[in-house]
């Protein structure tokens, strides 16, 4: 059962030489799946080229990245793609207990979305794109559907994550002035985790599952700055590393923004101009849905 | 459960929630269902989408939702989902809101919201940023449809405020309070600093620094004045930026009982630190089920809104007053 979407019609400056408007629809809606609402939004446009995919990053990084992403999206409807947004279950506007949530739920919310998006333009291209978390997650989704697949910074293994993660949470609670009781340490946290106790990581309530899971999901041979084809289907693939140029999409964004005392006074990006960058990336996925 | 929701408002769409409760089913609510009822807005804060960090935003509106008041989540023009420009660095949004740039979208989301569910009125939950939005909107006194405000972290300083120390001074001080900040004896004597400063400001006589925000500081003495229903919740000040206490200063000699101020130790600006999140959850609900109780049957609902939060759950807080001053 589908909640009934909600769209509106916007006009976007359009990158092509021309320079004229692009007309964008963008529809909200949830997707019923396994009894939680999966969040979606379609920026779509008439005769797209390809479909595109966006898998965002871990549940922490989502906020601080989110304003450059969805200008991301916007680029490649402008382009003539679909793009499609979503949030994983447990996290940002889908429902669902985070601590009930794992990797391998996640590649499962990424094939339900391509499927859902695959319905809006039978026989378009799809293409998979994620960034951090996301681009781990969308290169095992790509063993079962996508035409390519295109990643940001994505980790080595779900670990590396996770990892990160924890280190992050040492910072701000070091920043606290005074120490909650509980796991004081990086070993601390590991030892809750492995003991089967959940953890509470920057608003999440992490399962001694999702741990578990983290060094199962692993990228093999598609290193960061490479790209190539898969070796039985031929599909092209691209693996970008994000640097501080593309702050806030790299990770740890939101931690340095939050410790940040002043903000206020700093010169602190907000909507940074990624313009040459979405073109460079949106060429090469025209070049592979027609290569 | 939730839905997506889009509303034009002041030549703006705006991309929200809609979080709301019928138990036992799935189905989309229509305005029947809603009729009559309060309804709560939730602000966005800073420049997050409308979750908000650690989706504490949108845990809160299906928490407040559960207790029988739906609730309303929206990204302001550009930030979220809504579409809209955006200045490319956070200081010249920060002072937008400051200055009341969101103000028109959120009164306009008000009444468009009382009217298409037809609900009997709405209180206004402000983070931040859209606390102090919320507080322009009503000020000096709210139209009857706006029942109250829940002001979360409301504290606000505006840099370019006449007489504000220079930028180069502002972030000297930053500096030095970072760096003492990295270690336990440096966060006392940061502790400290605040005391004093807050004691020195009494003594001169309770004169606002130069660089608070004089309008929000009317506006939030106009709705005391006017015995607006308020809940305000903060953290403690150790990491702000020339923190200036806005209700604590306007209490002195007199006492308004329509104000509740509630402090919630160990816990940080987005609350998240120290479960600070259910913690204020908590407050938020005895709040509600003191100044806005709803009669409702408990067959219905299978929840007591006084038995979600459970004898075991510790809130540490230190409250202050729940009668406050006013100047």
């Amino acid at each position: 059962m589908w909640n009934k979407p909600n769209g509106c019609i916007i006009e976007l400056p359009g990158s092509r030489a021309n320079g004229a408007n692009v007309r964008v629809e963008e529809i909200t809606e949830y997707l019923d799946l396994e009894g939680e609402q999966l969040y979606c939004v379609h920026h779509l446009v008439e005769k797209p080229r390809a479909q595109i995919v966006l898998a965002g990053p871990f549940a922490s990084e989502r906020s601080s990245g989110y304003i450059p992403w969805v200008r991301w999206a916007r680029f490649l409807a402008t382009e003539g793609f679909h793009a499609t947004r979503f949030d994983y279950r447990g996290v940002g506007e889908s429902t669902g207990q985070f601590r009930e949530m794992s990797f391998s739920t996640w590649v499962d919310d990424i094939l339900a979305v391509a499927r859902r998006t695959r319905n809006l333009c039978p026989g378009c291209p799809l293409v998979l794109h994620g960034i951090g978390l996301g681009g781990l997650l969308v290169a095992h989704a790509f063993r079962s559907i996508g035409d390519a697949l295109l990643m940001w910074s994505a980790p080595q293994s779900g670990a590396d994550i996770l990892r990160d993660a924890l280190k992050r949470q040492l910072a701000v609670n070091f920043g606290q002035e005074e120490q909650a009781a509980g796991p004081r340490n990086y070993n601390d946290f590991v030892a809750e985790l492995e003991a089967g106790k959940g953890l509470e990581v920057e608003g999440y309530r992490w399962s001694n599952r999702l741990w578990k899971e983290a060094s199962t999901f692993a990228l093999t041979e598609m290193g960061p700055g490479r790209s190539g084809a898969t070796p039985n289907t031929g599909k092209p693939w691209k693996h970008v590393a994000l640097n501080q140029s593309h702050f806030p999409l790299i990770s740890g964004a939101g931690t340095w923004l939050a410790l940040s005392l002043n903000p206020v006074l700093r010169k602190v990006a907000l909507n940074p101009d990624f313009q040459v960058f979405f073109g460079e990336n949106a060429r090469w996925i025209s070049d592979a849905i027609s290569g | 459960m939730r839905e997506v929701t889009q509303v034009e408002v002041e030549g703006s769409r705006l991309v929200g929630t809609l979080h709301w409760s019928t138990p036992g089913q799935r189905q989309q609510p229509d305005v029947a269902s809603l009729r009559g009822k309060i309804g709560i807005l939730h602000g966005s804060v800073g420049w997050l989408p409308r979750s908000s960090r650690g989706d504490m935003a949108a845990h809160m509106a299906d928490f407040t939702a559960e207790l029988g008041y739906p609730s309303f989540r929206f990204d302001m023009p550009g930030l979220g989902d809504s579409p809209g420009d955006l200045p490319a660095d956070v200081l010249p949004l920060f002072e937008l809101v400051q200055e009341g740039g969101h103000v028109r979208f959120f009164s306009a989301l008000q009444t468009e919201l009382i009217r298409r569910y037809e609900l009997s009125g709405l209180i206004l939950l402000g983070h931040c940023g859209s606390a102090t939005t919320a507080v322009y909107c009503v000020a000096p006194k709210p139209p009857k449809e706006i029942h109250g405000l829940i002001l979360l972290e409301p504290a606000f300083v505006w840099r370019r405020a006449p007489g504000a120390p220079s930028r180069g001074l502002q972030m000297g001080r930053a500096s030095v309070r970072g760096w003492l900040a990295g270690f336990a004896a440096g966060k006392k004597v940061v502790s400290a600093y605040l005391k004093i400063k807050a004691l020195g400001q009494r003594l001169r006589g309770g004169r606002a620094p130069a660089d608070a925000n004089k309008r929000f500081l009317a506006c939030l003495k106009s709705l005391l004045t006017n015995r607006v229903p308020l809940l305000v919740i903060t953290a403690p000040p150790h990491r702000k930026l020339n923190y200036f206490d806005y209700v604590r200063f306007l209490q002195r000699g007199r006492t308004v009982d329509t104000l509740d101020y509630i402090q919630i130790e160990g816990t940080d600006h987005a609350f998240l630190a120290g479960n600070g999140a259910q913690r204020l959850f908590a407050e938020v609900q005895k709040w509600l089920s003191n100044r806005f109780p709803i009669e409702r049957n408990e067959a219905e609902t299978g929840i007591v809104p006084s038995r979600m939060v459970s004898n075991s759950d510790k809130v540490e807080v230190h409250s202050m007053s729940s009668r406050i001053a006013v100047v």
